[in-house]
């Protein structure tokens, strides 16, 4: 027994099996079962350790050899490992209420498990190979075979398949950088390349353009789960680059380009988001001043900048899923998300509304939500950096307010007279209930999942010292 | 403990009222639990005394390497006369309920209690990570109780907008902190740079409606008095308290006398508009202009306890005149004492509210003093105004009860000016009081004579006059051009040609990045 086949193989293997009941409360409920079992394992058992079970001992290995290439999945990986499922069944438990387990817990376990997979294998070159066939999962999620894929699918595809060559290219040349430290054209070179196909793979603006389409043209769960699970996977992978490569980690013009990049995410992404006049596109504005917001944090001194970025991807992760499966319950009474069509549907969906009003404005970093203090941190420590800088990112939050203010007026700008109804399901009210009680809890006490985020920064040898 | 234990029958009270109301819906003795919660939250402030300053702290957050403060509530000689004035607010506000119509409401005295709680717990803040944690709770409270309480497309999006209004407030305070992060120190109420005491004397502003100066809901005579009363002094309360922890040091700009001044004409027209305003519920913002201006204007000048002087006096002497709906001589007497604890003369609340720590240059008086008088003169004014209902007609019990609500209010108010804080028992600028008074004696004997300051009947409710009005039709369409703008670059990126703009675009900002870096 190896720890890639427990938590890549395996997965992939249920993925098959969760596929098969035909109810989908079932469906989510044993995926979100699954993932949370896979999370729970990689937080008690221990990976190169041996285990005493009674007359037996236990040992887990940490690698596998896969046709020459070696998956590892090391010791410290296991908080990361906790986290990640941990959150996909957060998702899958929500699927069936969002009218989408059938699809999303079968494709979502899989690419879960492809991407877990691109994090471990060796060398790296080939995690370019597993991101894309996450990426090509995703497109049935996304479009259901029985519909004509939109505008927004085809260019997510393009460009996340654009993404692949750059990662492939560099990573051939960064072989040639290891081997000659000195050679510094190649290392520009290598280090553009690298930046490119990020670029590609996070949606860095301009390249962000198919995150609204998206959100305008497929569910708003399936949307919601790729913008969380891939940037955040590829957030890892990226941040594995910096914690390998000493003269990426160490160059300011590398902090200085994540810096940029993340601020014209947060800046444009937030006065955007201003403007828009449907709800599932501010969700993903959202999503992409967050990715900014993860981008900004890696930029600052490397140990206060994992702590920020580990904090940040919980809330993200939470704050999201409430909108998406808010969003969700409109959209599954046929309602269009757009403004014109929303106006005071407060009535109609309380829960809901309140679940896309709190999400939205966590992502907008109001205190007391869960998104608060890890904005904050990161907000702080690039002030240390730059004024002007933290200026930017202010008028960005601002813009992302000014879309919850209006978001806020549209929902509950009801005529005189209108009933109150409930037209929710009582798992719709739990799940977003619940997750909005999540929302205030970490908000006002984040250190309350410090347990878990404390370990996160090990598995980044250099970056986390 | 002591401060946790307060808040805690607040909180609990309120949640027991929830409960009965789901559970037994004819509870008869619910107005007694509601009392008995408030009177012992009260009395348990009255205890602090004993063991003064208290610390109660919140664990800490975490990561340490991330989080220099964390949650922490102090009650010291500034925040208790603002955590009495607001636990006697709600205690009056249930006692006078027994004279309103819509008696029992279980839900808004509920209300009443969480958010007088959640003030509690804004005053006691002991840094500005606790302050904005409260500020948004009560925001967020606040936004809820008001979409409950009003129907209709126009009034909610008015309560939308009094909401951002407030989270904006609330954003400077977040700036303040970031701007003296960036300064090199951590905001904190012990030491701020110069530049971060602005913000937060603008944040306190913007969360007060002083500056800018905002307008009058009309919404809000829909809400009911005693709910609505609380609400509207909880709010002011909680920004108030900023004023009085903004550390000296920091309010010594050069900016400072234009902000005085700025100050004294926000607390002229509150004044002024205060004692025009024929209804007194309809002129509740302009009290609060009024004397928050001046609460502000103590902070300018250096003068903590000035400011938590006219702070308490705000709530105290606006819960008092606010509460009031029933008519009857005696009450009406009583009312017109609280002018004492207005006034600013030695021995009463606000008589250190004119004390400075810095020089004030003589034509600021030429303001403020008016400015009191006019806001005096609206106190009278409305204290004698026709009230809504009858002595009278109140049932013997509720007759007994209703004056101890304003009568407690008063006393406190009275209290206050004797002792139990460092503003208490002093003789303060007693020429000013004494300056003020007498303007205010002079103008409450021209007023019925003089057709300027009579109360007009129409119009004046009308929200915005013409300059703001343009303000805002500007404002409108700025956002309509930018949108326009964003809409037609989104256009250009999402459509058919979308994938090669964008390359043309990301080849754009990498050479310019390049440049940049090179």
């Amino acid at each position: 027994m190896s720890a890639p086949i427990i938590w890549i193989l395996l997965p992939l293997g249920l993925s098959l099996l969760v596929w098969l009941p035909r109810r989908g409360h079932i469906t989510a409920m044993l995926g979100g079962l699954s993932a949370l079992a896979l999370s729970g394992a990689a937080w008690l058992i221990p990976v190169d350790t041996a285990l005493r079970i009674g007359p037996w001992s236990l040992k887990i290995a940490a690698s596998v050899q896969i046709l020459g290439r070696r998956i590892l999945i090391s010791p410290a990986d296991q908080p990361m490992l906790t986290m990640i499922y941990g959150l996909a069944a957060l998702w899958f438990f929500g699927a069936h209420a969002a009218g989408l387990a059938r699809r999303l817990v079968p494709l979502g376990m899989a690419i879960t498990a492809l991407l877990v997979g691109s994090l471990a294998v060796e060398p790296f070159l080939y995690a370019a190979l597993l991101i894309e066939m996450a990426v090509l999962l995703a497109i049935p999620l996304l479009s259901p075979p029985n519909q004509k894929p939109g505008r927004g699918v085809v260019r997510f595809l393009i460009y996340q398949t654009l993404g692949m060559p750059f990662i492939l290219f560099s990573g051939w040349l960064l072989a040639g950088v290891e081997a000659s430290p000195g050679d510094l054209a190649l290392a520009v070179q290598s280090a553009t390349l690298l930046g490119l196909g990020f670029a590609f793979l996070l949606a860095i603006f301009p390249l962000y353009t198919w995150i609204p389409l998206l959100t305008e043209e497929s569910s708003p769960y399936a949307v919601g789960f790729i913008l969380w699970i891939l940037p955040t996977i590829t957030l890892l992978f990226g941040t594995g680059f910096l914690d390998r490569y000493s003269w990426l980690r160490e160059s300011p013009q590398m902090l200085s380009i994540l810096r940029s990049a993340g601020l014209l995410m947060i800046t444009t992404g937030g006065l955007w988001a201003a403007f828009q006049r449907h709800l599932g596109r501010m969700m993903g504005y959202a999503a992409i001043t967050g990715v900014g917001f993860a981008l900004l944090a890696l930029s600052l001194e490397p140990e206060y900048g994992l702590a920020a970025f580990f904090l940040l991807i919980i809330p993200r992760a939470i704050g999201l899923a409430i909108w998406a499966l808010s969003l969700s319950v409109l959209t599954m009474h046929g309602e269009s998300l757009r403004f014109r069509t929303m106006l005071g549907k407060m009535q109609a969906y309380p829960v809901a509304s309140t679940g896309i009003i709190l999400a939205h404005l966590s992502a907008t970093g109001l205190p007391l939500l869960a998104g608060f203090p890890a904005f904050f941190v990161i907000w702080e420590g690039l002030a240390r950096q730059s004024i002007g800088a933290a200026i930017w990112l202010g008028l960005g939050l601002a813009g992302l307010f000014t879309g919850a203010v209006r978001t806020l007026a549209v929902l509950v700008m009801s005529s005189e007279n209108t009933p109150w109804e409930w037209r929710e399901t009582w798992l719709q009210d739990t799940l977003i209930g619940l997750g909005v009680i999540v929302l205030f809890m970490y908000g006002l006490f984040p250190q309350w999942l410090q347990p878990l985020l404390v370990n996160l920064p090990a598995a980044f040898e250099h970056l986390g010292q | 403990m002591l401060i946790l234990l307060t808040v805690v029958i607040l909180f609990v009270t309120a949640l027991a009222l929830l409960i009965l109301r789901w559970v037994r819906p004819h509870f008869r003795a619910v107005w007694l639990l509601a009392v008995g919660g408030a009177f012992l939250a009260w009395v348990s402030v009255f205890l602090w005394q004993l063991h003064m300053p208290l610390v109660f702290i919140l664990p800490a957050w975490q990561p340490e390497s991330l989080f220099v403060d964390s949650p922490v509530f102090l009650a010291d000689n500034l925040s208790w006369p603002y955590a009495i004035s607001l636990t006697t607010l709600a205690l009056a506000a249930l006692l006078t309920a027994v004279a309103r119509k819509n008696f029992p409401n279980s839900l808004a005295w509920a209300g009443i209690l969480t958010l007088t709680g959640l003030g509690l717990l804004a005053v006691l803040a002991d840094n500005p990570l606790t302050l904005v944690l409260i500020w948004a709770a009560i925001d967020l409270a606040e936004l809820v109780t008001l979409l409950r309480s009003v129907t209709g497309s126009e009034p909610r999006e008015r309560v939308v907008i009094a909401f951002s209004a407030r989270v904006v407030g609330l954003g400077v305070l977040l700036w303040a902190s970031i701007a003296s992060t960036a300064g090199g120190t951590t905001l904190n109420f012990i030491a701020a740079p110069t530049q971060a005491g602005l913000y937060m004397l603008v944040a306190a502003g913007l969360r007060l409606g002083v500056l800018p100066i905002h307008l009058p809901f009309t919404t809000e005579s829909a809400l009911r008095r005693g709910y609505g009363t609380v609400l509207r002094l909880v709010s002011a309360a909680s920004s108030l308290i900023l004023l009085a922890r903004i550390p000296t040091s920091s309010v010594t700009s050069p900016l400072t006398p234009a902000l005085l001044a700025l100050v004294a004409l926000a607390a002229l027209y509150g004044g002024w508009m205060w004692v025009r305003s024929p209804k007194t519920l309809n002129a509740r913002p302009y009290w609060l202009i009024g004397m928050g201006s001046l609460t502000i204007a103590a902070a300018l000048r250096a003068n903590p306890a000035g400011s938590v002087a006219w702070g308490c006096a705000l709530i105290l002497g606006g819960g008092a005149l606010f509460l009031s709906s029933v008519h009857q001589k005696w009450l009406t007497r009583l009312l017109l004492t609280g002018v004492w604890g207005l006034s600013a003369l030695p021995f009463s609340l606000t008589a250190a509210g004119w004390s400075s720590k810095t020089s004030t240059w003589w034509v600021f008086w030429l303001l403020f003093i008016p400015a009191q008088a006019l806001l005096l003169t609206g106190y009278i004014q409305h204290s004698l105004r026709p009230a809504e209902n009858t002595f009278e007609a109140q049932p013997k019990w509720a007759q007994l009860v209703y004056p101890v609500g304003i009568v407690l209010m008063l006393l406190v108010m009275f209290a206050l000016g004797l002792g139990g804080w460092q503003g208490a028992q002093t003789m303060g600028t007693w020429w000013v009081g004494l300056v003020a008074t007498l303007l205010t004696i002079t103008l409450a004997w021209i007023r019925p004579r003089l057709r300027l300051l009579t109360p007009v009947q129409a119009h004046w409710v009308r929200p915005a006059t013409a300059w703001l009005d343009w303000l805002y039709r500007g404002l409108w369409n700025l956002y309509r051009v930018l949108g326009w703008l964003s809409a037609l670059f989104t256009q250009i990126l999402e459509s058919d040609g979308g994938i090669l703009w964008t390359l043309l675009f990301l080849v754009l900002f990498a050479s310019l990045l390049a440049g940049g870096i090179r």
